[in-house]
C-alpha cells in the first residue's frame, strides 16, 4: 500500500469512528431532557456497564482507551497529510478564485486543533470537574449540568467549541468517505449529506446548553 | 453560424513576467489594440509578441501546441481561474469575444507542488510525466495482431475509462488545488489502465508506484475540496479520485 493511501485509510477510518462515538454522546446528552434522574441514571449505567463479567469501570475505561488511541491515530495521521499539503500549497501573486472550497474545506487543521483544545477543557471540566463554575459533584451529572451553563462564559465556550466540532465533522464525513472509495453515487450525495448532519449534530449538542441558558 | 464581423477590440493585459526560474518575477501591463474578437487569447498574445520583438523588447515566453485543446501544452491562469472562467476548455480554446466585458486580464503561470515557473507563462510540468513513467508497463502479447473479440469489454467500462483517458495532462487541476495535489491526474491515470483487462495484471503494482511517485515528486495529498473537479478542461470528475482511492486501498 502507497504512503498516502495508507494514511487516508487511518485517518478517515478513525475520523468515522469518532463520529459514531459523537452520536452515541449526543444521544445521551438528550436524556437531560428527561430529567435528573434520566440523566445520573445513564451516568451510573456507563461507568457500571458489564460489571456482571469485567467489574465496574472496566468496560468505560477500555472504551476510553480506544478513544485516545483512535484520537492519536488520527491526529498523527492528519498531521503528516496536511504536511504535505501545505508543502505544496501554490502560491499565487494574483489571488486564485476558488469555487467549491468551502470554510470548513479550507481550514480543517485549524478546525481540528481548537476542536482538540475544546475536548481538553470538556475533559478537564465535565468528566474530572478540576475546571467547574461551582460546585461540582462526582456523577450528579444534571446538577453539574444546570450549574455550569447558567454560566455565560461556560455556555460561549460549548456554543464556540460545539461550531467548531461540527464544522470540522462536515467536510470530515464526505472526506473519509470519498478516501474510503465508497460507491460514488453514495460520495456524491454524502457531500451534502455531511452538512446536514453536521447540522442535527451541531442541534443536538446545542439543544441542552441553549435550554438550559435562556430557558431555565 | 455566428457572423463573422470586422469588429475590433482592445484588452489590458496585465502579464507575469520572469527571466528565468531563478529571477524574480513581476506583473507586467500591456494594452493590446485592433484585436479582432474573434481572436483566441493566444493568437492575442503572438500579436502582441509581435509588437514587442519590433520594438526589441523581449516577448512574452508561453507554451502552446496543438491549439485545439487535445495537446496539454497550453495554459495559464487567466483572472485567478487555471484555463480562464469558462468550464470545459483550455487556455488556446478561449477567444478574445468572451472577453470583450472583461477589460483586464490578469495571466499568471500555474503553480502548485512541485511547478517551477521557468520563463513568464511557461512551467516546469515534468513531475507529471514521471508520475506516468513510475507506472510502468502493461503486459501485452507484442507477436501477431490478436483475434479482435479474444479480450471483451463492457461498453460501460469502455465508456469510464475513456472518460478517465481523457486527460490531457495540462495540470490545471494541480494550479487550481489549494493543496497542490496532481491526485485527480494521477487517478486518471490509474483509473484508464486499472479498469481494462490490459491493465489488470500490474494494476496493484502501477496505483502503488504513482501514488508514491506523486508524493515523492512533492505534489500534495488531497484533501477533498473538489476544486480540480471545477478547472479540468475535460470534466474530469471526482468519481475519479474516488475510485482510486478505493485501488490504492488494496494494493
Amino acid at each position: 500500500m502507497s504512503k498516502i493511501s495508507f494514511l487516508k485509510l487511518v485517518s478517515s477510518s478513525t475520523g468515522l469512528f469518532i463520529i459514531l462515538f459523537l452520536i452515541l454522546h449526543v444521544s445521551g446528552n438528550l436524556k437531560y431532557f428527561g430529567g435528573p434522574d434520566s440523566l445520573d441514571n445513564y451516568a451510573l449505567f456507563l461507568r457500571i456497564f458489564g460489571k456482571e463479567i469485567l467489574g465496574e469501570y472496566t468496560f468505560l475505561n477500555l472504551f476510553r482507551i480506544v478513544l485516545v488511541i483512535a484520537f492519536i491515530l488520527h491526529i498523527w495521521s492528519t498531521y503528516l497529510l496536511t504536511r504535505y499539503n501545505a508543502k505544496a500549497s501554490p502560491q499565487y501573486e494574483s489571488s486564485l478564485a476558488y469555487k467549491s472550497t468551502t470554510f470548513s474545506s479550507k481550514y480543517m487543521f485549524v478546525l481540528g486543533i481548537l476542536a482538540l483544545s475544546f475536548l481538553v477543557f470538556h475533559i478537564l471540566h465535565f468528566t474530572l470537574g478540576i475546571i467547574h463554575p461551582d460546585g461540582f459533584e462526582y456523577l450528579k451529572v444534571y446538577n453539574n449540568v444546570t450549574i455550569s451553563f447558567k454560566n455565560t462564559i461556560y455556555f460561549l465556550i460549548y456554543f464556540i467549541g460545539v461550531t467548531v466540532v461540527s464544522l470540522h465533522v462536515s467536510h470530515g464525513i464526505w472526506s473519509a468517505f470519498q478516501s474510503l472509495g465508497f460507491n460514488y453515487l453514495f460520495v456524491k450525495h454524502a457531500r451534502n449529506f455531511a452538512k446536514l448532519f453536521a447540522m442535527f449534530l451541531w442541534i443536538g449538542f446545542l439543544s441542552v446548553p441553549i435550554f438550559v441558558y435562556f430557558f431555565k | 453560424m455566428r457572423e463573422v464581423t470586422n469588429r475590433s477590440m482592445e484588452i489590458r493585459l496585465k502579464i507575469w513576467r520572469q527571466e528565468s526560474p531563478e529571477s524574480n518575477g513581476y506583473f507586467e501591463e500591456f494594452l493590446v489594440e485592433n484585436i479582432s474578437p474573434e481572436a483566441s487569447l493566444l493568437e492575442a498574445l503572438d500579436s502582441l509578441n509581435e509588437r514587442l520583438t519590433l520594438e526589441n523588447r523581449r516577448p512574452i515566453s508561453f507554451d502552446s501546441d496543438c491549439r485545439e485543446g487535445i495537446c496539454g501544452t497550453c495554459g495559464f491562469v487567466i483572472n485567478g481561474r487555471p484555463h480562464g472562467p469558462f468550464p470545459g476548455v483550455t487556455t488556446c480554446q478561449l477567444h478574445m469575444r468572451m472577453f470583450e466585458k472583461a477589460g483586464l486580464l490578469v495571466l499568471e503561470p500555474f503553480r502548485g507542488g512541485p511547478f517551477k515557473v521557468l520563463k513568464d507563462l511557461i512551467v516546469d510540468r515534468s513531475g507529471l510525466d514521471r508520475i506516468i513513467q513510475a507506472g510502468g508497463f502493461i503486459s501485452v502479447s507484442t507477436g501477431s495482431a490478436p483475434e479482435a473479440n479474444s479480450i471483451l469489454v463492457p461498453k460501460n467500462l469502455a465508456e469510464e475509462a475513456f472518460n478517465a483517458a481523457a486527460c490531457i495532462g495540462c495540470g490545471a487541476c494541480v494550479a487550481a488545488c489549494p493543496n497542490g495535489s496532481a491526485m485527480l491526474f494521477t487517478a486518471a491515470k490509474i483509473k484508464h489502465l486499472n479498469i481494462l483487462p490490459q491493465g489488470k495484471a500490474e494494476s496493484k503494482k502501477r496505483t502503488k508506484n504513482m501514488l508514491d511517485a506523486m508524493i515523492n515528486e512533492g505534489f500534495g495529498a488531497c484533501s477533498n475540496h473538489g476544486e480540480c473537479e471545477t478547472v479540468c478542461p475535460k470534466r474530469i470528475s471526482l468519481e475519479t479520485i474516488n475510485f482510486a482511492f478505493k485501488e490504492g486501498l488494496s494494493s
